[in-house]
């Protein structure tokens, strides 16, 4: 569903991803762990289209993102770290303007609706202005966002990343419902929370894809800790 | 074609969600208002029969009053249209969400007309607003409609110019502030070419002329 190949990008001339390559199958659930400036965001954005890379091909559900930006677009639902909503906007308008942004008519944005309020919880906030929200509340919006059109693949930067408990349980059980049907890539930090979600894994570090595999620690010989205490010391 | 509207109407609910509408608009008035009631002493002035010099003859209410309070509407804009125009991109990519919008199955020109778009149907509600005074004049004097119509033209065509140049230049930073001041510098430039062209002999007033668009091209062909 996703390909990456000898995939290299370089911010003027700090060479920020190296020979990436990665083949995520279809329905899977695959989590992209790294430390901070590791490279996940910026892998993000090339697969999101707004990032075009320096070297190699990125392809999604079969389209060439870089040959046909537009119809790899349609494929793929967003979920940037930080959620830069409109905040003069209400929920409401903002899903309509989402909506026609990625082509959906009026009937199917009515069709789906329910839908996006029922998974991501929106019933008591689709009146409110996005500005009056919690970033929880506005976490979810974003990932209403990201599925309106029922993308194929669907991107999730960082997640849960400033979100009370409850709400990161949420989002997991959400993420873990879609399992099957859509192919997700999550970044995060937080290895056992790859574990716990993702089927597959893929660490990076410094631009680099140091370790692709299994999450479950049988599969490697290694228990959690000791995978994350590798991970903390560099060596995966 | 819908997208482009869509982004446009929300180009207009994010100005007028906002104080800046609450600001924008009537100081936009307060200015219309300031220029027209000095047009229209200037007027009084010279039609008053008392005043012995003046040949009250051929002043007329169309070339003394309303062309000149159009003349004064034209620098209104100079300064009102970067600070319409400054957000439009520039807050967007600092906000981040322009990396959201153009992740979206979207062209950007599309982006960019719809933005365009927006801000130029701010400035010409603005545009409309000032004919307050100028159908006030119509109904109580003896207008010569086709002038005051190309005039409107006129205005028209400079405030699609300024439109075009604003928003421009708001996709070349994130800083807004930055964003207003290309714009008042292209604005103000265009005006010392003309004053250059205007008070410079020959050969340098032709140079003059073509010199600014051959600038303009220079830049936009970089860009």
């Amino acid at each position: 569903m996703i390909q990456l190949q000898q995939l290299n990008h370089f911010y003027g001339h700090f060479h920020s991803l190296h020979d990436i390559n990665i083949d995520i199958p279809k329905g899977s659930i695959t989590g992209l762990i790294g430390p901070n400036g590791a490279g996940k965001s910026t892998l993000m954005k090339i697969l999101a289209g707004f990032l075009v890379p320096s070297q190699g091909i990125v392809t999604v559900a079969g389209i060439p993102v870089q040959k046909r930006p537009l119809e790899a677009r349609k494929k793929v639902g967003y979920m940037p770290e930080t959620p830069a909503l409109y905040r003069e906007l209400r929920v409401e308008e903002y899903l309509d303007f989402v909506s026609t942004l990625k082509g959906l008519s009026q009937e199917e944005t009515q069709k789906e609706r329910p839908y996006l309020i029922d998974c991501c919880g929106l019933e008591k906030i689709l009146k409110k202005l996005i500005g009056g929200l919690s970033k929880g509340n506005r976490q979810r919006v974003a990932l209403a966002q990201a599925l309106i059109g029922s993308p194929e693949v669907i991107l999730l930067d960082e997640p849960t990343s400033a979100l009370d408990p409850a709400q990161v349980m949420d989002i997991r059980n959400f993420i873990k419902g879609i399992a099957g049907q859509k192919t997700v890539l999550m970044s995060s930090h937080i290895l056992s929370e790859i574990a716990q979600i993702c089927d597959r894994i893929v660490f990076i570090r410094d631009g680099r894809v140091v370790f692709l595999s299994d999450p479950k620690a049988d599969a490697l010989g290694l228990s959690q800790t000791q995978l994350e205490a590798l991970f903390e010391k560099g060596i995966l | 074609m819908k997208k482009i509207f869509v982004l446009m109407t929300k180009e207009w609910k994010l100005f007028f969600y906002t104080p800046f509408a609450l600001v924008i608009v009537p100081l936009f008035l307060v200015l219309c208002g300031t220029y027209y009631y000095s047009s229209l002493d200037r007027y009084l002035n010279l039609t008053d029969p008392n005043q012995t010099l003046k040949a009250v003859s051929t002043v007329n209410i169309t070339t003394h009053l309303i062309i000149p309070f159009l003349q004064n509407l034209l620098n209104i804009f100079i300064f009102i249209t970067p600070i319409i125009t400054m957000r439009s991109f520039s807050e967007e990519k600092k906000l981040g969400s322009y990396d959201l919008l153009i992740s979206y199955p979207i062209h950007p020109l599309e982006i960019f007309l719809g933005k365009f778009f927006g801000t130029l149907t701010l400035s010409l509600g603005l545009l409309l607003m000032s004919f307050i005074f100028v159908g006030f004049t119509i109904l109580k004097g003896d207008v010569f409609i086709p002038q005051v119509a190309s005039a409107y033209l006129g205005l028209f065509l400079f405030i699609l110019f300024y439109n075009a140049v604003g928003v421009f230049a708001s996709l070349l930073t994130e800083n807004q502030i930055v964003a207003a001041l290309i714009g008042y510098g292209v604005f103000f430039s265009t005006i010392l070419f003309q004053w250059l062209a205007y008070v410079s002999g020959a050969p340098w007033d032709q140079f003059f002329q073509t010199f600014f668009s051959f600038l303009i091209s220079r830049v936009l062909g970089r860009a």
